[in-house]
């Protein structure tokens, strides 16, 4: 018997994740809320809003995977990439225009793909070895439109589509 | 020395004839590209559905149509290439376009509504049975907690697009 663990659309969601969580603890990211108290930004996996997260956050999901192009005839070496949402939600008006550039600037210069095994000991902290170096391309970048009855998490949104490169 | 003359046969001027032939070029180029964007979008929208097809009304890949755009420019109304899907129209007759891309309605809902008359829906909407969500009888009233899910489909489309678009460009 064997049991599936973390495949390569895993491997990269949660490395892009992984990434941006540790940009944001290492620079203390925050923003500040309609008191003018800092909140620091949060970054969230899956593609369903989860009532329960707390604003501002960066919501990720890998949505698709567009290119499987073989790298040379003969060969079953393919370069693949992986299309991620990345869905921009904070507190107030203008803040999701920032944090975006701010995730545009950090990634943009690709991010490492780790391939993740099970950690039985620590669950939370699965084992990890480098996979690769994923490039980003972006697909689109702009505001999520805001709607009069829409309640906090869509009042300032803003969606970055992007493609993860690996080769593979 | 010989001088070679290339002249047109009507005795127009070349650059005229090069602007042209470029020019029909270019808007045949961007006309298949617009083309293969809708069929990638309707592609899209197949690939994300979670029911069936409703037999009859609007539907979404119906109202995303290529259309020439024309817009005004120094020199007069001028054909400035062919838009995908125009969205004055998808509000009308498609208003679910954004929900189903964004996961959220014009209205900022997220969960699909109820009736004046009862707010508790009578209706029909488990995407887990493909089931097409109507109002009334003989269907079970039930009351959707769920939020209808992002499905992307515009970008989607786009991430193929660019890919084929560099292809064609090689």
């Amino acid at each position: 018997m064997t049991i599936l663990h973390w495949q390569i659309g895993t491997n990269i969601e949660n490395s892009l994740i992984e990434f941006l969580r540790d940009k944001v603890t290492t620079q203390s990211l925050q923003l500040l809320d309609v008191n003018g108290a800092a909140k620091t930004v949060n970054v969230y996996a899956g593609r369903e809003l989860n009532n329960e997260w707390a604003l501002p956050l960066i919501q990720i999901y890998l949505d698709s995977k567009p290119d499987a192009n073989r790298l040379e005839i003969g060969s079953n070496k393919r370069l693949r990439s992986f299309q991620v949402i990345i869905d921009i939600r904070t507190l107030l008006p203008g803040q999701e225009t920032n944090l975006a550039d701010w995730v545009e600037a950090e990634i943009n210069n690709g991010v490492t793909i780790y391939d993740y095994t099970p950690n039985p000991s620590n669950p939370e902290a699965p084992t990890k070895v480098i996979l690769g170096h994923g490039r980003v391309d972006f697909i689109s970048s702009l505001p999520v439109l805001g709607y009069d009855d829409a309640d906090q998490y869509d009042q300032n949104r803003y969606r970055i589509t992007a493609k993860i490169w690996i080769n593979g | 020395m010989a001088i070679v003359s290339i002249a047109s046969k009507d005795n127009q001027p070349l650059s005229a004839k090069i602007v042209a032939i470029t020019t029909d070029l270019s808007e045949k180029h961007t006309k298949i590209l617009a083309d293969a964007h809708k069929k990638e979008l309707d592609k899209s929208i197949e690939d994300t559905r979670e029911r069936t097809m409703k037999p009859v009304g609007d539907h979404l890949k119906d109202q995303i149509q290529v259309e020439k755009i024309a817009e005004s420019g120094f020199s007069g109304v001028v054909n400035s290439g062919y838009g995908v899907g125009n969205i004055a129209i998808l509000n009308i007759k498609a208003k679910w376009w954004r929900w189903l891309n964004y996961g959220i309605a014009g209205t900022g809902r997220r969960i699909p509504p109820g009736t004046k008359e009862n707010p508790r829906i009578t209706g029909h909407f488990v995407p887990g049975t493909k089931g097409i969500f109507t109002k009334g009888q003989p269907k079970f009233p039930i009351d959707p907690k769920k939020a209808i899910k992002a499905h992307n489909y515009i970008e989607k489309a786009l991430g193929v697009m660019i890919s084929k678009v560099r292809e064609l460009l090689k």
